[in-house]
């Protein structure tokens, strides 16, 4: 503790430190993931029209292969914050992973029509993606002040949103410019995808080890089971696995939405950039206010507010008010939760083990949401969509109940 | 932070975006590259009424993909061809729709065209083409589309099926906004339903389309005026109605999962299978109200309806018959 408040007057007398006091790191690796992110969704938006039109593939393939690589995507994330802390290099793991993908996007141009290399590319890709998230959010937080790991999320997330807005726009600019040229966007996704990793590996730095260190033998599979063994720590993987298995995917969301206020389904593309707009001017007000008054009020405010949009999917009327009102709390709760979960995480676990504890707090919270998502599924078909969204908004206010309970009983750390 | 490190990233960050303007300025000065060839194709004239097999072309070449026909008695006349492409393309009484990449080709609409084959009214589809039919009549047309990303994760794809008003081009809604009833009258209502593979009735506010749900696939009877369908049995996806009006053709899953082509008696609800034993994935088209056709990899084959015979090709280097009486 004492280094890092010297760190801070170190950085502090040296130059003007704003409020938020989110690193340079911090800055530069939301930069990287802004520009992998454009770079993913120019390819994501097209990807499936090329491969219809330009190489005659069946759509009911490429069905096929967004269902498999969901699951395998969270397994890669443990194994990639494992590596990442036991060898104690976040920052070439994280590289690593994003290196993949980028040369995955030249690689489908060069797959050509070979479906079994296809499927083997975009497998690849969201490896490369599993690979990089834990060791890229145990650098923001290593980067951090552990009060203000709020802020400095919020500002990664704002700019990794920011990247996914503009991909598809300048998948389709580039459409308009030259129609049917699908090699310049797989062309310049690359250079883009490339242009983040240099800012990675050109300025972002692994913090320096602190000297306490411990031997690296001591990161293991069984010291990441360990981890579950703090309670805290446990309670929130818990807790959050708990809320995911009560969160109704967006899909579903936007799918009642379009039914209950019956526009055309052309416009639900739109739900999603108006979600992500509000999530992006969000992010850094509510991981800001997640430092000044605690990050659990933050936290399970963000859920309240995924109750009331479940709540306002069963109450009838709405009308165009009625859609601005639930995107924008829609995407405050992402603002209040991804980050923020994140944040919390990042507090909970030791260093030299963070990017395996981020890893297995995200995995948790995404296998549990990907079931969620099955099963809200199911309850609709079998019970109807109103039962199944009160089901899950009683589940959603108890997972909240015993979640906030648990997490905030007094003196569980010192345990 | 050393300079140096600075200079080395400007260094290739200037690298990076000279590649990408190098490559975008390149594309943007090479000949059209999207378009076909460019070629003057004939535009052919206007369609016949009657007579003729209207298909999606597929000789290599530059009127590749283009609506193309032949009369149906002399199917190895040379084939007229015109300069429209589609991906799927339907006609009947005068009206056709095709379904084609929009100029920007950033998605996929579907046009109306009259007999002279100028497009007249234009729709935007949420999807990529998978079906397009028109009825008997010209009045009503019907798009399927696979849609597009953010699939949910228990369903592997799903579909959209629209009915278009053909003589304004108004798109009169998805049957995802009908409300369709069970055999035993209950409504039913999951969200991993969908519907594909209309097909018109001679009264054209009648069609028959595959619905799925629960992994399940049913054959139902609607109705564009009322808003409302019913099914009739299971296992039956990509209904055709005969000209006559007598019969489905339709495909069934096998519990192997191969398809194979059936023809049902409305009548009496029952079905006999055909002589074509590919698995094939396609709606099939009656020729006459005796053989049907479908197409295979590239080419269009033939089969008789009543179980016998077997499979010919019928045209090569062709796809998406349809056949104007």
């Amino acid at each position: 503790m004492y280094a890092t408040e010297g760190l801070r007057t170190v950085l502090g007398s040296r130059r003007k430190v704003k409020a938020g006091r989110v690193s340079r790191n911090v800055v530069l690796l939301g930069v990287t993931s802004m520009l992998t992110d454009i770079s993913a969704e120019m390819v994501a938006a097209v990807l499936p029209i090329y491969l219809f039109y330009a190489l005659g593939l069946s759509p009911l393939q490429f069905g096929a292969v967004d269902g498999a690589y969901q699951g395998a995507a969270a397994l890669v994330r443990v194994v990639g914050g494992l590596v990442s802390d036991r060898l104690r290099r976040h920052k070439e793991v994280a590289a690593t992973g994003y290196g993949i993908s980028a040369l995955c996007k030249p690689a489908l141009l060069l797959a050509g029509n070979a479906w079994g290399v296809i499927v083997g590319v975009i497998l690849l890709d969201r490896a490369g993606k599993g690979i990089r998230t834990a060791p890229r959010d145990a650098l923001i937080s290593l980067s951090t002040e552990p009060a203000d790991l709020g802020s400095a999320f919020g500002v990664h997330r704002a700019l990794d949103t920011l990247g996914a807005m503009l991909g598809p726009l300048l998948a389709f600019g580039l459409l308009f410019l030259t129609p049917g040229a699908f090699d310049v966007i797989f062309v310049l996704s690359f250079c883009i995808a490339l242009l983040g990793l240099g800012v990675l590996l050109f300025f972002v730095q692994n913090p320096a080890a602190d000297n306490s260190a411990v031997p690296s033998e001591h990161v293991s599979v069984r010291s990441a089971a360990a981890l579950l063994a703090a309670p805290r720590f446990r309670w929130l993987v818990v807790t959050s696995a708990a809320l995911g298995l009560t969160t109704i995917s967006d899909a579903f969301v936007y799918l009642s939405l379009q039914r209950r206020l019956d526009f055309s389904v052309g416009f639900v593309p739109l739900l999603y950039v108006g979600t992500a707009l509000a999530f992006m001017l969000l992010a850094v007000p509510l991981g800001r206010l997640s430092d000044r008054i605690g990050r659990l009020p933050v936290f399970l405010g963000g859920y309240a507010l995924l109750a009331l949009v479940y709540v306002s999917l069963l109450l009838p009327g709405g009308g165009q008010l009625g859609l601005v009102a639930y995107l924008v709390a829609f995407g405050a709760y992402y603002a209040a939760t991804d980050g923020v979960l994140m944040a919390m995480g990042a507090s909970l676990v030791p260093s030299h083990l963070r990017a395996t504890g981020l890893a297995l707090l995200g995995t948790a919270t995404g296998l549990s949401r990907l079931l969620a998502s099955v099963v809200f599924g199911a309850l609709w078909t079998l019970v109807g969509i109103e039962v199944a969204v009160m089901a899950f908004g009683v589940g959603l206010l108890l997972a909240m109940l015993v979640g906030g309970l648990a997490l905030t009983r007094p003196r569980m750390a010192a345990s | 932070m050393s300079w140096n490190r600075r200079l080395a990233f400007v260094a290739f960050a200037a690298a990076c975006l000279l590649v990408a303007g190098s490559y975008l300025g390149w594309a943007l000065m090479r000949d059209d590259a999207g378009a076909p060839d460019g070629a003057p194709a004939t535009r052919g004239g206007v369609v016949p009424t009657g007579g003729v097999v209207l298909f999606q072309q597929l000789e290599r070449g530059p009127s590749y993909a283009s609506v193309s026909w032949v009369p149906a008695e002399d199917r190895d006349a040379e084939r007229i061809r015109t300069d429209l492409v589609c991906e799927r393309v339907h006609v009947a009484a005068g009206r056709g729709l095709c379904l084609m990449l929009n100029t920007q080709q950033t998605g996929y609409v579907a046009k109306v065209f009259g007999s002279d084959l100028e497009p007249v009214q234009e729709v935007p589809l949420t999807g990529i083409p998978s079906r397009a039919r028109v009825s008997p009549d010209g009045r009503y047309g019907a798009t399927t589309v696979f849609l597009l990303g953010h699939s949910y994760a228990q369903s592997s794809f799903s579909t959209r099926t629209s009915i278009i008003d053909m003589a304004t081009g108004q798109d009169l809604g998805s049957l995802d906004g009908f409300v369709t009833t069970g055999v035993d009258g209950e409504v039913i209502d999951a969200p991993d339903m969908n519907y594909w593979g209309v097909t018109f009735g001679q009264d054209s506010d009648v069609f028959y389309a595959t619905m799925e749900t629960g992994g399940q696939t049913y054959l139902i009877e609607g109705n564009v005026q009322t808003r409302e369908a019913h099914v009739l049995r299971d296992n039956v996806e990509c209904p055709s109605l005969s000209p006559d009006g007598t019969r489905i053709a339709y495909k069934e899953k096998a519990s192997s999962g191969a398809w194979r082509f059936h023809v049902l008696e409305l009548d009496t609800m029952t079905d006999l299978p055909l002589a074509e034993e590919r698995s094939i994935d396609d709606q099939v088209e009656w020729l006459d109200n005796e053989r049907v056709l479908y197409g295979v990899d590239a080419d269009i084959w033939v089969v008789p309806a009543d179980g016998t015979g077997h499979p010919q090709r019928f045209l090569r280097d062709a796809l998406s018959p349809a056949v104007l009486r």
